[in-house]
């Protein structure tokens, strides 16, 4: 290590040192009284990209996640501080966010990461479903209606008599396979899309309540005096409208639906894949679905059969040879050596499943059958 | 008076503090390598496929109960959560309160297990589990603790084996499924469960991930992660913070027959209140729970409506039924350090209480 010049404390300080270089900047921004855009945010993103090179921590979840949460927080810092009155800078804010949700797109700026915030939903589904999907997660992206704009409804009824078209010839099953699968990938496309359209919905209702709890705030001489403080409200209120939202008929059926549909995306997927599977003589899902089924059925009359067995064992056991109840010990408390006997024999530390019956049980099964 | 007071100055001030936090605590996190979790030395004492059953060593200067606790915990997520660092661990408690306690995990299920039911896992593990621990301790009954779906669970496997029940106790669990404010049930409504587990066999840890952060999304996948910010500095909170990160996304698949029937018969179709539950040959009637029972709910719980724990009580056979509320959360209540205090202690008198 001696021979190092560049230890982890100067790398540590190094870091220190690009981020006060940064504070520094915007303070002298705010000296000359024009604060214009201070790129916090911007900064953040540039120094992980900085520090995150050189640690064994890039790729790290909470780590992204800490860094993800902490840009939101800094862009609503930066609007905040964009004006001499932050209630008019936030305000300004709202309205920015609020034009983004009611015009399903996003404005760039500051109100980016306020609208991917209010999607987190809908964006953790995204990474959620892309492990089991045939697809990746951006793809149903591509689909979403801004992707398409351009070319309006048109491409969506083309796209919809494409698919109607019969199939013919010796392909026609395949061709309706596939035609099948875009048909339920379109269904689940529009599905997440209405869903997305209620979240639109919600963040619009949460700047509302938002506004009205500052309102209120200021009604009643308990402004808010920091940045947390403000930060943690806003958490408060977001929760409050989508608590109210995932509890009302409304929301369960546009969450059922968008799952409904991209299970009969998964097992179109799945079918076709069976299809080829088949072709190239490899097992079939289906298949080993059936081997699946009948082992467990098997293993479930194998533990059955072995229970029963103890029973017989145990009523055998029960049944005491009359030449040993003469020679003085209780039928009663002879069985329960035996029983006992079996048990230990049996408890070995961590075994699997029960042991077989032991041999003291056949020579007392013995003994009856010669009664 | 305007709502918004804050200096431009402060603003910098306190991203300023923000930022050199995250820079101090970076060191902390990169050196944080893996986080162990449970934590009481445990013996393997019976294993069947993915199954271990545990046996937790008892502390030598404490008489133990001659009368074994099985801790039942749910599918879902690892039982380590009930043992998951030296000074939060309901185990270790339940083990100073003089109870000789075992515990099932259930391991982590593959696609080969898709077609393991309900009565697999109640009349086949869960039952076999009993039987040994019954034979060790030559017992002809034990006590049960089953948490949150485990007490679901346990409470059927009353209800079916009731002679091989002496206590039993339930913590966080789920009876009636139809609360208002049950959260979970209300999503349920319009899947369809037949499609859903036809099509994936066995349902990913992910999707049941995703469905436990959206209960408060802005708060589990946001705010949380700006407090960790707070902690990156504390060695300590921050293996503490990191532990309950890895418990939370640890979430093992779920065996698609057994999820078909929790989630139509319980949540979809409430049949534990209702009636019509069957689990394999068994019906499965609350009336034959006939032992004592101790009910633990958690005030605060958003997983577990307390109405949907509370419900037991007019349900169970039982003459000796008792209930026990926690000021927390549906996790605090293992974790939290006034659980420590309170909970396993009130669970070993109460079953001292009964023998």
């Amino acid at each position: 290590m001696a021979d190092n010049p560049f230890t982890p404390e100067d790398w540590m300080e190094a870091q220190r040192k690009y981020w006060s270089a940064w504070m520094d900047m915007s303070r002298k921004a705010m000296g000359n009284h024009n604060p214009g855009h201070t790129g916090w945010a911007d900064g953040l993103d540039q120094w992980w990209k900085t520090v995150g090179s050189g640690m064994p921590l890039s790729g790290n979840e909470a780590m992204e996640q800490m860094l993800k949460m902490g840009r939101n927080y800094f862009s609503m810092a930066e609007n905040l501080y964009q004006g001499n009155n932050a209630t008019e800078a936030l305000n300004r804010w709202l309205d920015q966010m609020n034009s983004a949700f009611q015009g399903f797109t996003q404005i760039p700026g500051a109100s980016k990461d306020a609208n991917a915030f209010w999607q987190m939903p809908m964006d953790t589904w995204r990474r959620a479903t892309s492990s089991f999907m045939p697809m990746p997660g951006d793809f149903m992206q591509a689909l979403r209606p801004p992707a398409r704009a351009p070319y309006g409804d048109a491409v969506q009824e083309q796209l919809d008599r494409f698919l109607s078209v019969p199939g013919v010839g010796y392909t026609r099953e395949s061709q309706e396979q596939y035609q099948n699968l875009a048909k339920v990938v379109i269904n689940y496309q529009q599905a997440m899309q209405n869903y997305q359209a209620a979240f639109n919905k919600v963040g619009m209702d949460s700047i509302d309540r938002f506004r009205a709890r500052l309102d209120d705030a200021g009604r009643q001489d308990q402004p808010i005096t920091s940045m947390r403080a403000l930060y943690d409200e806003w958490i408060d209120v977001c929760e409050e409208v989508y608590g109210e939202f995932v509890m009302s008929e409304e929301y369960a059926k546009l969450y059922g639906e968008m799952v409904n549909h991209l299970m009969a995306v998964k097992h179109q997927g799945t079918r076709l894949m069976d299809e080829v599977s088949e072709s190239l003589n490899m097992p079939t899902r289906c298949e080993v679905n059936t081997l699946h089924r009948r082992l467990q059925e098997s293993r479930r009359e194998q533990h059955a059969l072995k229970s029963a067995l103890r029973k017989l064992t145990d009523q055998v056991n029960s049944m005491a040879p009359p030449a040993k109840a003469e020679s003085g010990t209780s039928t009663a408390s002879q069985n329960k050596d035996n029983a006992s006997a079996s048990r230990t024999a049996s408890a070995t530390p961590a075994r699997s499943g029960r042991t077989t019956t032991p041999k003291r049980q056949t020579a007392s099964t013995k003994a009856k059958q010669n009664d | 008076m305007l709502p918004i007071q804050i200096r431009p100055d402060q603003v910098m001030d306190e991203l300023t503090t923000f930022q050199n936090k995250l820079t101090q605590g970076l060191q902390n996190l990169a050196d944080a390598g893996d986080i162990p979790a449970g934590v009481t030395p445990k013996e393997a004492v019976y294993r069947e496929d993915k199954l271990t059953l545990y046996r937790f060593q008892a502390p030598a200067s404490v008489v133990q109960h001659p009368v074994p606790l099985l801790i039942v915990y749910a599918l879902v997520n690892r039982p380590y959560m009930t043992d998951l660092q030296e000074d939060r661990s309901t185990v270790k408690g339940l083990l100073d309160a003089g109870m000789d306690v075992y515990l099932i995990d259930w391991g982590y299920p593959d696609r080969a297990d898709r077609f393991l039911t309900m009565d697999d896992y109640l009349n086949g593990y869960l039952d076999r589990c009993v039987d040994e621990i019954c034979h060790r301790h030559k017992l002809d009954k034990i006590n049960i603790l089953g948490i949150c779906q485990g007490g679901t669970f346990s409470l059927c496997y009353s209800a079916m084996h009731p002679e091989k029940v002496q206590n039993l106790i339930t913590m966080v669990t789920p009876v009636n499924f139809h609360t208002p404010d049950n959260i979970l049930s209300h999503w349920v409504k319009h899947v369809d469960i037949d499609t859903l587990v036809d099509t994936m066999g066995n349902i990913p840890g992910e999707l049941l991930n995703w469905t436990f952060l959206n209960l408060k999304p802005y708060q589990l996948m946001g705010q949380k992660y700006l407090d960790m910010v707070e902690v990156l500095q504390d060695k300590s909170k921050l293996d503490n913070f990191l532990r309950m990160e890895k418990w939370i996304f640890d979430s093992p698949d779920q065996a698609g027959e057994t999820y078909r029937q929790f989630i139509k018969d319980f949540y979809q179709q409430n049949k534990l209140m209702n009636g019509g539950l069957r689990i394999g040959e068994h019906e499965i009637d609350l009336a034959n729970v006939t032992m004592p029972v101790l009910n633990i709910f958690a005030e605060q719980d958003h997983l577990v409506p307390p109405d949907a724990s509370k419900a037991l009580a007019g349900k169970v056979g039982t003459k000796d039924y008792t209930e026990l509320s926690f000021p927390g959360g549906h996790i605090g209540i293992y974790v939290s350090g006034k659980a420590q205090k309170t909970v396993p202690p009130a669970i070993g008198k109460w079953v001292k209480e009964r023998n």
